[in-house]
């Protein structure tokens, strides 16, 4: 810069370069990388062109800002995430509750089919072989019993 | 006068054969000669209990109901198969278990289902096996279903015990069965409920069965995670002398048999 503070040819050249990396930096943001934004802050005050320092620094904020509530939003997801967790595992117990208690249910419930079972008794108390062991076995009790 | 204790099941899957065991092994330390006839010849297995191997049977009930042997040849002690935690021989004050086992070998069974055999001769060799043996109790572990020989070990029992568990299928069987051994007269009918789940009011199932059933429940047998461990790896109330399943069996054996 010359006395009056008008940009000379290297002064331009200067800060061409700047903004050359300041657009990298922003680049490399915008790809996810935060690793390398602090170095827009090296391109703030000092005796740095003020058009080059004002921008470094807004971007500067701007990328706090947004790494800020990136962090937070990742927060929200992983909390959300612990919960969607902890309510399959409490549908999965309800589950299994719901299951037993219908067993119980049914299992409390002891119903015989009267009409099936007469004729599944009849079927086995029908036959020659039945009769023949009936008074057979009667038989042999009253022998036992005198 | 030796007591005959049939311990039927409709269904398979009911424990059947590891209640017989257990019973078994009770009465044997109370100074008891027990002996058990597996009469379920379409799928032994009652001799894996106690540790009896097929290789070392000579005989079988198979060989005596085709008039091969004596029943009492087909009788074999397994008396040193009950052990207790330590795998030690539980002592017997006496008592001893005979068993005499169905025959394992495929082709004995498939001869068994396809000709049939002489149903009076079963009746016959257990009867002469109570006094071959001196037995004062006499088990048999019956094939599920109602078939002759199922039938006729139930018309020969002094006690009948029928397992079964809490399911809608085994209700209707277990309807059937007490059915039809009413009208064979048997002197003493017992229902056990095994397999139960932890969760159940057992005294509410209990008072259930035996309302609906008409007869004495004997036992309520909770589903136990040990049970499930030894499968058929042994005698349970032996192995597990403490605890809620051998505490049922002894009194199961108190209200059925000894009362």
């Amino acid at each position: 810069m010359d006395a009056t503070g008008r940009p000379e040819g290297p002064a331009s050249d200067r800060v061409d370069g700047l903004m050359r990396s300041m657009t990298d930096l922003c680049r490399g943001v915008a790809a996810g990388d935060y690793e390398e934004a602090d170095r827009l802050f090296d391109l703030t005050g000092g005796d740095l062109p003020s058009e080059v320092s004002d921008l470094a620094e807004a971007f500067g904020m701007m990328i706090v800002q947004v790494e800020v509530r990136e962090f937070g939003l990742k927060q929200t997801i992983d909390e959300l995430r612990e919960t969607q967790r902890q309510l399959e595992h409490a549908k999965g117990l309800l589950d299994a509750e719901n299951k037993t208690l219908r067993r119980k249910v049914s299992e409390l419930q002891i119903e015989v089919d009267q009409t099936k079972k007469e004729a599944e008794v009849s079927e086995i108390t029908g036959t020659d072989y039945f009769r023949e062991l009936q008074s057979k076995a009667r038989a042999m009790r009253s022998r036992t019993r005198s | 006068m030796a007591s005959i204790i049939s311990v039927h099941s409709y269904r398979g899957g009911t424990g059947k054969s590891n209640l017989v065991a257990n019973v078994a092994a009770i009465l044997a330390a109370r100074g008891k000669r027990v002996g058990i006839v597996d009469t379920d010849i379409q799928s032994p297995g009652i001799h894996v209990l106690f540790g009896l191997e097929p290789e070392t049977m000579q005989a079988t009930l198979n060989d005596y109901l085709w008039g091969r042997c004596n029943i009492g040849d087909a009788a074999y002690d397994v008396s040193s198969g009950i052990s207790d935690a330590d795998g030690r021989p539980v002592p017997l004050n006496g008592g001893s278990v005979k068993l005499i086992p169905s025959s394992v070998n495929a082709g004995e069974i498939a001869r068994i289902l396809k000709e049939g055999y002489e149903v009076e001769l079963l009746n016959e060799g257990l009867s002469r096996a109570i006094d071959e043996l001196g037995l004062d109790h006499l088990l048999i572990d019956t094939h599920p279903g109602l078939n002759e020989e199922t039938l006729l070990s139930i018309a020969i029992s002094d006690v009948l015990i029928v397992i079964l568990r809490p399911d809608r299928q085994d209700y209707q069987g277990t309807a059937v069965t007490l059915e039809v051994a009413r009208r064979l007269e048997v002197p003493s009918l017992h229902l056990v409920l095994n397999k139960v789940l932890p969760a159940f009011d057992f005294g509410e199932l209990r008072e259930r069965v035996a309302r609906s059933f008409q007869a004495p429940v004997a036992g309520v047998v909770p589903l136990s995670e040990d049970m499930i461990r030894l499968g058929s790896g042994g005698i349970f109330s032996t192995l597990h002398a403490n605890g809620a399943v051998t505490e049922e069996l002894h009194a199961i054996v108190e209200r059925t048999i000894t009362a």
